[in-house]
């Protein structure tokens, strides 16, 4: 294990310097931007594991869905014009709880509690408004890994007006751009390399291959 | 001697060309399902019809949208109509089943009223980016057919090699000495930057 490395850069003659240095660079940025963005790949690839074998990993678990369990009932006397949005009232409401952020609403109509759902990648809150009653619940999600790992998945960012949120969004912009470059500059460092070239074509055009005979056939 | 390192560079070589294609098409359809109105993807195009005729099969209506009922219901009705493959299959009324046959190029919409007998089936063709969009989506081994199946367990191989990319990168980083500072820097920031961000999410 303690062998130095093969070298597999290829020859330098200095004519080809320019060529040298970009090859170099581009495989340093290969490297680094992976090393990066190992844990957005990890995530991506468990994930997607995970949902498309949804039923075998939910056989480990005693229920289709997380349990919710109660964290907080309160009162809550503010009370909200007829006419003001249901978005407004659930903004409202998290920002009185001190716990604003990502959310989606629903209910609240014709009398109805009014139910906040807080996203959160580790820990989802419910948040229901009775205002006959004038009483909050406050609901926790209980964790469980694949939940989690669909929830970071299918978060995409943008879609709120967090900053957070575009945040998320901007490493998801940055990871995907990145996974095209892998797959470009992939394909250069390996025709670098001489002795790999014959089985390396092997690999390359039969995954071509395949992929091009899928998009045609299913 | 073939040596461990070299095992750990060939991997990672090889399942990264073979899988090439998949990793292209997850960068630039997960670009794409976050953008959507950039590429259109959000507007379907217009269907047209294929054929609209006096159809009799007996349904058993009493499954739930895309139980296995009404799946075998749904696969009987596609087979009488050359149109096997993978679908889904909801009822949007009581005397009414919904086919959706899909594949990457298209989508067929089959509506079957028991009521009336009538089989009415329209083809809507996709624009090039909703086409990489439903590869994205793509995967499992609910469908029928060999094809989807095996589709199936390329997405999962795609994907157990993603995480041996990883580990392999890793590898070969470590045993890079003058990288390996810069590298844990990297690393580091990467794991801290991702960790943040749950954290906060």
């Amino acid at each position: 294990m303690n062998a130095p490395p093969p070298s597999e850069e290829p020859p330098q003659p200095k004519t080809e310097e320019l060529s040298s240095t970009v090859s170099r660079l581009v495989r340093r940025v290969h490297m680094f931007t992976a090393l990066f963005l190992g844990p957005w790949m990890l995530m991506y690839a468990l994930s997607t594991l995970v949902m498309t074998h949804s039923d075998f990993v939910l056989s480990f678990y005693p229920s289709k869905s997380p349990a919710l369990v109660t964290e907080r009932e309160l009162d809550y006397t503010r009370s909200f014009p007829t006419n003001m949005a249901r978005e407004q009232t659930g903004l409202q409401i998290l920002q009185d709880l001190g716990l604003d952020g990502t959310h989606s609403v629903s209910g609240g109509r014709n009398g109805k509690p009014l139910v906040i759902n807080r996203q959160h990648s580790l820990v989802t809150r419910r948040v229901t408004f009775d205002p006959a009653a004038r009483k909050v619940v406050i609901q926790r999600e209980e964790f469980r890994a694949p939940t989690f790992l669909e929830r970071m998945h299918r978060r995409r960012g943008y879609n709120h007006p967090y900053a957070l949120e575009d945040t998320w969004g901007f490493s998801v912009d940055v990871a995907v751009v990145i996974m095209v470059f892998w797959s470009l500059s992939g394909v250069w460092l390996w025709w670098e390399i001489k002795s790999v070239r014959v089985w390396g074509t092997v690999a390359l055009v039969s995954g071509l291959g395949l992929f091009a005979l899928f998009a045609a056939l299913i | 001697m073939i040596t461990f390192d070299k095992i750990n560079r060939r991997a990672h070589l090889y399942l990264g060309l073979f899988f090439m294609p998949w990793l292209m098409m997850y960068g630039v359809s997960s670009f794409i399902v976050i953008h959507q109105s950039w590429f259109g993807a959000d507007k379907a195009l217009a269907r047209e019809l294929l054929f609209e005729k006096t159809y009799n099969r007996p349904v058993n209506m009493q499954g739930a949208n895309n139980s296995p009922e009404l799946r075998a219901t749904a696969q009987e009705i596609l087979k009488d109509c050359n149109l096997e493959g993978a679908f889904w299959v909801d009822k949007p009324n009581a005397d009414t089943l919904h086919i959706d046959r899909f594949s990457f190029r298209d989508g067929i919409s089959m509506t079957y009223s028991v009521k009336n007998q009538k089989l009415k089936a329209e083809r809507r063709s996709m624009r090039v980016p909703q086409t990489i969009m439903r590869m994205h989506f793509r995967g499992g081994y609910q469908q029928p057919t060999f094809g989807n199946k095996f589709w199936g367990l390329l997405v999962d191989v795609a994907c157990v090699g993603i995480i041996i990319w990883v580990a392999s990168g890793l590898i070969m980083w470590w045993r890079l000495p003058r990288l390996r500072a810069w590298g844990a820097i990297a690393v580091s920031s990467g794991l801290l930057s991702f960790m943040l961000l749950v954290w906060r999410l």
